[in-house]
């Protein structure tokens, strides 16, 4: 019975994932139009009619995924993806070269195990956890698992044979290492203020008005930062910048391959997305809402606040991308050693100091 | 060592199969780290040597001790190594004459210690109050981190400073060691600004 519970879990973990990843590509497309002034993509499906009357609803609901750009931006691209040729520069080993994108993805969608998707509720008498991997080690797998990604990029640079992707994955691997100090600090300072590493304990410390961006403002805001500089996107994205270093570390991918290194990207700033919404706005609780703990119901109600705030996430994230303009590279590492690092120090310090002495003494 | 169900946990209580994989993958990519002459294979084995270590610990149960195991080697350390090969641009390595003395000197060290994690385990093995075996690090709560932390900062407090201490002194000496000179024929390398003539605009 667990078993198939857990398979459950993990068909449903996967599938949450890829829509996600597409709901942020679609919006990073549509909505930097929207930033931008443009129109963006809104052709594809947009004059697809019929005279089958059965099927004129389902025609007018393509017509409209067509002018919101949604089969441009997801079928189309995703198709185009697949049948274009997939090269391999030359001097260079196929098995590293297809071994990059892997590893850039696969250890992001391993995190995923570890999120609650909604508090636990009992169903056809077992109480069930919606989490694929109860391991409770918690955020700290989140964490090593993200910095398994650098490997990825790095090995896609290297395995480019030449010297902009090269650059490009140095600059990633440089900004990743250096930013993953201040969220580990982060992740320490948050365990010491709800006093469990297992996330869905960290959601239940935060019920009422006491969620973890009142209780901590500052981890919140270093957090955010740190987000979209792992994720190398928004004003960090100085692996890739395409005035320098051609497009960085991907330079020599095409097809699918580019496509998962995107897939990755998407499904990165998703994780962060959950991750802010569990360990900062309450998770699935609302102030004022007092849910029935273990019914499905209530897990249910709870499952779509909480994604309810996950698109929010992701929103802010990708409307930061496209509002923000680039860093320079001392700037990245000053901001990375000089300001986050000691400010997060700082904040564990505090907030230990508070905890022992205050609330304790 | 008790593990998850209070039963003392030995390597019989991992399933075969998983840690015949584990160990092969493990034998392999170590033999994979020391074998090959590309330094960027040699840290990519080196990293699936350390993933392996943590899949271990996981099967054992240890799962903060496997994280960590990943997060810190895998996930931090190795990365320095990978990013050191590829800056530097490290060519394959050639098989030279000094080579044979680091041969001698690794094959004495790998020797000396096998002998110490033997001195380790004996008395395990034969049931007397061992070297290794601190309670519960496999507890079920919180993955371990309790009863590690109270080892390290009350038991081992000694000998986790003094390793902390002596890493610190192998950062400063490599810092040193790799700054030595360089700053200063950096400055003369560099050309003032004043000396650079703007070229005319009209040729």
């Amino acid at each position: 019975m667990n078993t198939v519970i857990t398979l459950v879990l993990a068909f449903i973990v996967l599938n949450l994932t890829l829509t996600l990843a597409s709901f942020c590509t679609w919006f990073e497309r549509k909505g930097s139009a929207l930033i931008q002034n443009r129109v963006g993509a809104n052709r594809a499906g947009a004059f697809f009619t019929t005279d089958i009357l059965v099927l004129k609803p389902v025609f007018w609901v393509i017509r409209w995924m067509g002018v919101l750009g949604v089969i441009n931006t997801l079928l189309c691209d995703s198709v185009k993806g697949i049948l274009k040729e997939d090269f391999l520069p030359s001097g260079t080993n196929q098995f590293m070269h297809c071994l990059g994108p892997m590893l850039a993805v696969l250890p992001i969608f391993l995190a995923f195990a570890l999120i609650p998707l909604a508090p636990e509720f009992e169903l056809f008498g077992t109480m069930i956890k919606p989490q694929v991997a109860n391991l409770n080690v918690g955020v700290l797998f989140i964490l090593a698992m993200g910095s398994i990604t650098v490997y990825g990029i790095a090995i896609a640079g290297w395995t480019g044979n030449n010297k902009y992707s090269l650059l490009g994955a140095l600059r990633a691997s440089a900004q990743m290492i250096s930013y993953e100090l201040a969220m580990g600090v982060v992740f320490v300072t948050l365990v010491v203020q709800y006093g469990t590493l297992d996330l869905s304990g960290m959601v239940e410390a935060q019920r009422g008005i006491w969620w973890g961006v009142v209780t901590q403002p500052l981890s919140f805001i270093i957090l955010l930062i740190v987000g979209m500089a792992e994720t190398k996107r928004g004003p960090f994205d100085l692996p890739e910048s395409e005035s320098e270093i051609v497009a960085g570390y991907f330079t020599e991918y095409s097809g699918m391959k580019f496509l998962i290194f995107w897939l990755g990207e998407f499904a990165e700033v998703a994780l962060f997305a959950f991750i802010l919404a569990l360990i900062f706005f309450g998770g699935w609780h609302l102030p004022f809402l007092e849910l029935p703990h273990g019914v499905w119901w209530a897990a249910l109600i709870g499952h779509v606040i909480l994604m309810a705030k996950v698109l929010v996430f992701c929103m802010v994230q990708i409307i930061l991308r496209w509002t923000l303009p680039r860093f320079r590279y001392d700037q990245l590492m000053n901001l990375g050693w000089k300001c986050l690092l000691p400010l997060s120090v700082i904040n564990l310090f505090g907030t230990a100091v508070v905890k022992v002495y205050l609330m304790e003494g | 060592m008790t593990g998850i169900l209070g039963q003392p946990v030995v390597f019989s209580d991992i399933p075969l199969l998983f840690f015949g994989a584990v160990a092969v993958f493990m034998v392999v990519s170590a033999l994979g780290t020391v074998l090959f002459r590309n330094p960027l294979y040699g840290v990519i084995c080196l990293v699936g040597n350390l993933l392996g270590v943590a899949a271990m610990f996981a099967a054992l149960g240890a799962y903060f001790l496997s994280t960590v195991q990943v997060a810190v080697y895998a996930g931090a350390i190795t990365v320095l190594f990978l990013f050191v090969v590829m800056l530097l641009n490290l060519k394959i390595e050639e098989g030279g004459e000094g080579l044979a003395v680091f041969k001698i000197a690794a094959i004495g060290a790998g020797v000396v210690f096998v002998c110490i994690m033997m001195y380790a385990y004996i008395p395990d093995l034969i049931n007397l109050p061992g070297l290794v075996g601190d309670e519960g690090l496999m507890s079920p709560v919180d993955g371990g981190v309790l009863p590690m932390g109270r080892a390290l900062f009350t038991r081992h407090v000694f000998l986790f400073e003094a390793v902390s201490a002596v890493l610190m002194v192998a950062l400063i000496a490599s810092v040193m060691l790799a700054a030595r000179g360089t700053r200063k024929r950096k400055l003369e390398r560099q050309i003032p600004v004043s000396n650079v003539q703007p070229r005319p605009l009209t040729d």
